[in-house]
């Protein structure tokens, strides 16, 4: 799901809702300002909802492969 | 007012509350809350979630702690979707510090793919792989004749892999 946002998006979101910074701590760490970080933020719970919205029941929260969404039990050595 | 502007002024409610929940902000939005049953409707729906985007904070430790230590892991999938092509495609959660990248820049054909704190980039790659860098990622590509490698050189990538018998993707850590 997080990988469906436009990038400066999901930015803002990852580390708002992983990282837990504040919006003005977003603002500083990515150099922009508080109004572009809430503007941002509006959008991509926008998105997220819409997003949920389409998904089955259940499967929500990465329900998509994705970085963050290592599977235990089903590893493999990378290409060796 | 159409149904797309109540959530989009629901959404920035939501955003502004948490920019700032002080009394003034309050006030003001507790006017337009109470204006409208769809206002209620709308803020509700997305403050659900908002709510449930916290759970994404417990990705938190184990992007840290693989982040702590040098590891690489490919998680396999089969394709998604008819469009996509990819007979395989890779998870790689990984992480080296940069003391243990042994890759030297400028050196043969790679080419440097990187991404800022907070950043995320999708780079296609000519084979049809795609590369995705999470946050304060760099990686290194090189796609020859007879071999694709990528080498991570920081970060965190996630490989969806074309598939192509003669030229083996690897892992070139």
């Amino acid at each position: 799901m997080l990988a469906s946002l436009p990038n400066r998006c999901g930015a803002v979101l990852r580390l708002r809702k992983i990282f837990g910074y504040t919006q003005k701590e977003i603002a500083t760490e990515l150099g922009i300002s508080e109004h572009t970080v809430e503007k941002q933020l509006a959008r991509a719970v926008r998105l997220c909802a819409q997003f949920l919205l389409a998904q089955p029941a259940g499967g929500a929260l990465g329900g998509r492969p994705q970085l963050t969404s290592a599977r235990p039990g089903n590893r493999h050595d990378a290409g060796r | 007012m159409p149904a797309d502007d109540i959530e989009r002024t629901a959404s920035e409610w939501l955003a502004r509350l948490d920019r700032a929940d002080d009394a003034s902000v309050r006030a003001e939005f507790d006017a337009w809350y109470a204006a409208d049953h769809r206002h209620q409707v709308a803020f509700l729906r997305l403050q659900q979630t908002w709510s449930r985007l916290d759970r994404l904070a417990a990705l938190r430790p184990r992007l840290e702690n693989e982040r702590a230590q040098p590891s690489l892991e490919v998680n396999r999938w089969m394709a998604r979707g008819p469009a996509w092509r990819w007979l395989a495609a890779g998870i790689a959660i990984a992480t080296l510090t940069t003391g243990i990248a042994l890759f030297v820049p400028g050196s043969g054909g790679w080419e440097i793919h990187s991404t800022n704190t907070g950043g995320f980039e999708r780079i296609p790659l000519q084979d049809g792989s795609i590369l995705e860098l999470n946050t304060q990622t760099e990686v290194a590509v090189e796609l020859s004749a007879r071999t694709r490698i990528v080498r991570l050189i920081r970060g965190e990538a996630n490989f969806k892999v074309a598939h192509d018998a003669r030229r083996p993707f690897i892992d070139g850590r």
